[in-house]
């Protein structure tokens, strides 16, 4: 490897405005418009207590509230009926209890929050009727441990830790890692472009000097990788200390991961350079298109094409880069086991090995009929 | 030798850029490959270069044959590409010091080199410039400043001032002769005759892929019949008086056009005077008059029925 070759290769990326945005500030945009499109959709999964009013001109059955307060269902509050009418009017609570001619709960409107309350008192009122019959059948009954046996403060809602919750949203942060880390397959196929005499006159020059092509191919692959590796740990950062978006403890795991994506993103497009047969500007434009079509297959613009393509052509999921980064990166936050992880880390390398060993092949002793 | 190109055929599918060019340059000279665009020119230095292959012949630089892997040669040549081959990412510096690191590893004697290249082409001012802010004539100065360097012994220009102004080429040529003058060979190829006159000791001109003259410049003009060409202002010379001048001894053609009388004849010991001598006898009114020794041009005209330039 050439130091110097791979120092003014990675200056030079450093100082391409072209490069910086689509390889630096257009993930970081990109992760600040999904932030924005779904810090919502996250917030609104969380469940708020159904507001209930209990009229205070009617004594209420004995546990009734008690059973209410146990459900962490419910947020009660105590207010007249005109007062509870005024509220219900004015939406500030669902509905409110009454026990006028037998208990009642008067709502307006049919929702969710309704169709719970109404559920819980139907259930009380079902499960106090039966009680009472069975004593009055026989109120011996009540002598053995009938009532204790009967569960009326039961809770309705189940926590889970967050960490194995199922976020689907993160699925769009890992696409995003995956597009940055495949995006050096611009630079290397711009690297390729480098060492072929026959693409502009400065590769012209380039091949003129006393330099064997494969070290400057390692060199400028190199700084490739420095600088598509340095762009997906500025975006890790952006997105989780800026956006507070949750990627897990693994860091080391998924530095490791966008390091083998940066590789094999830069032999990708170092292959596509040496196989086809375009001029500079269309091998960019085709290459980077390529690239969001792989993205697009592991979900970076429709979650459920990831759940697609591994159902109806799993194929895809193993040789797609994307893909594979995609799936590492899950695989690390919603599994506490690596083996997932290693399979998509050792078939990434084992693509970016293939890549760059066909590269090889191809450009080694490359001549040109025409310049 | 320096270079010794034996035979050399190249073909782009049916046409024929190189046909059996034999070409040897010597130590120390600057030598001219002249010849209209398309003639087979930068092919030539390509194929020197090993960057193109070829189909039939064979090529030596420095006493060894020229190949893609031949880095002991190649460090030793310099190139100035027809289009300027720089990065736009790096300042006029920069751009110096990473083609002259393909070269040179050691990093004192590279900003040695690297210093004395840029005051050479005079773009000391220059330094902190990326390539984008430099005129076209300060880009072409960066431009061979990026080829020659690493001091190469054998400095291959292709057409460095096309497209360039006045200062900027009087400066490249200055440029050229003082690298030549500190011992490196040189390839100049231009389809200005002008440059390769003033410039190369040794030249050939190329059409259709063939040499079509070879020498020293008095050489290859001896290769004509044209031996001056003397040039009247007239005022009222008639068509008989044209016909007779026509007639007169060495004369090879005559051309009246908008006053101007050009009478091109053979070598001669007293052409002018003959030709004076009439016009004074008739009666002539003249003007200006003066005498020109052929020019590349001539000789290409001579040869291709073609203008250089067409």
């Amino acid at each position: 490897m050439s130091f110097h070759i791979f120092k003014y290769s990675f200056k030079s990326m450093i100082k391409d405005n072209m490069a910086l945005f689509w390889m630096l500030f257009f993930p970081i945009i990109l992760a600040t418009f999904f932030n924005l499109a779904f810090q919502n959709l996250t917030a609104g999964e969380g469940f708020e207590r159904v507001n209930i009013a209990v009229a205070t001109e009617n004594k209420m059955p004995v546990g009734l509230e008690d059973a209410m307060e146990d459900s962490d269902l419910f947020q009660i509050s105590y207010m007249t009926e005109d007062q509870a009418e005024k509220q219900l009017t004015e939406n500030k609570i669902t509905g409110y209890l009454t026990n006028r001619d037998g208990l009642e709960m008067v709502i307006l409107d049919s929702g969710m929050n309704q169709s719970i309350s109404k559920v819980f008192l139907d259930n009380y009122l079902q499960v106090s009727t039966t009680v009472h019959g069975i004593i009055e059948e026989d109120p011996r009954i009540l002598q053995t441990d009938f009532l204790e046996s009967i569960n009326l403060r039961q809770g309705y809602l189940q926590e889970t830790p967050v960490s194995n919750s199922m976020n689907p949203v993160v699925i769009y942060f890992y696409a995003l890692m995956a597009m940055t880390c495949l995006f050096s397959a611009i630079a290397g196929c711009y690297s390729t472009a480098l060492i072929q005499a026959n693409q502009s006159p400065v590769a012209a020059r380039i091949n003129i000097a006393p330099t064997h092509k494969l070290r400057a191919f390692v060199s400028m692959t190199a700084a490739t990788i420095l600088f598509q590796m340095s762009s997906a740990m500025i975006l890790i950062a952006y997105i989780t200390q800026i956006l507070k978006v949750d990627f897990g403890d693994r860091i080391i795991h998924i530095a490791a991961l966008c390091l083998v994506g940066c590789f094999t993103g830069s032999m990708f497009g170092t292959l596509f350079g040496a196989v086809t047969k375009f001029k500079s500007d269309i091998k960019d434009m085709l290459i980077s298109n390529i690239v969001v079509i792989m993205c697009f297959l592991s979900g970076l613009m429709v979650l459920q094409m990831k759940y697609i393509v591994q159902q109806h052509a799993p194929i895809i999921s193993y040789i797609n880069p994307a893909s594979l980064i995609t799936d590492g990166l899950y695989a690390l936050y919603y599994y506490d086991t690596f083996e997932r992880y290693f399979l998509n880390i050792t078939l990434l390398a084992a693509w970016g090995l293939v890549y760059c060993a066909l590269s090889i092949l191809i450009l080694r002793r490359q001549k040109y009929a025409s310049i | 030798m320096i270079v010794k190109i034996e035979n050399l055929v190249k073909r782009y599918g049916d046409l024929i850029a190189l046909d059996h060019l034999n070409i040897e340059i010597e130590e120390g000279e600057i030598f001219g490959l002249l010849g209209p665009n398309g003639s087979g020119k930068t092919t030539a230095i390509n194929c020197i270069l090993s960057l193109l292959k070829y189909d039939k012949g064979s090529i030596e630089v420095f006493g060894k044959e020229m190949t893609p892997t031949a880095y002991d040669i190649k460090r030793d040549i310099g190139i100035v590409m027809q289009n300027v081959a720089v990065f736009d990412e790096l300042t006029v510096y920069e751009n110096i010091d990473y083609f002259c690191g393909l070269y040179i590893s050691d990093k004192t004697k590279r900003k040695e080199l690297v210093e004395e290249a840029i005051e050479s082409v005079g773009l000391k001012d220059f330094v902190k410039f990326y390539p984008k802010k430099l005129s076209g004539g300060l880009l072409r100065r960066l431009n061979i400043a990026c080829g020659i360097a690493h001091k190469p012994k054998l400095i291959i220009l292709d057409e460095p001032t096309v497209a360039v102004d006045p200062q900027s080429r009087n400066n490249i040529l200055e440029g050229i002769k003082r690298l030549n003058a500190q011992g490196a060979t040189i390839i100049y190829t231009s389809h200005y005759m002008e440059e390769i006159e003033q410039l190369c000791s040794r030249l050939v001109i190329l059409d259709k892929g063939k040499v079509i003259a070879a020498g020293t410049k008095e050489e290859v003009k001896s290769m004509i019949a044209l031996g001056e060409k003397i040039v009247v202002e007239t005022f009222n010379i008639t068509d008989e008086q044209l016909e007779m001048i026509n007639d007169m001894p060495n004369v090879i053609d005559v051309e009246l056009r908008e006053n101007v009388l050009t009478v091109r004849q053979k070598n001669g010991a007293s052409n002018l005077v003959n030709l004076m001598s009439f016009i004074a006898d008739q009666g002539i009114s003249y003007g200006k008059i003066y005498s020109e020794l052929p020019t590349l041009n001539d000789v290409f005209l001579e040869i291709t029925g073609k203008e250089l330039r067409d």
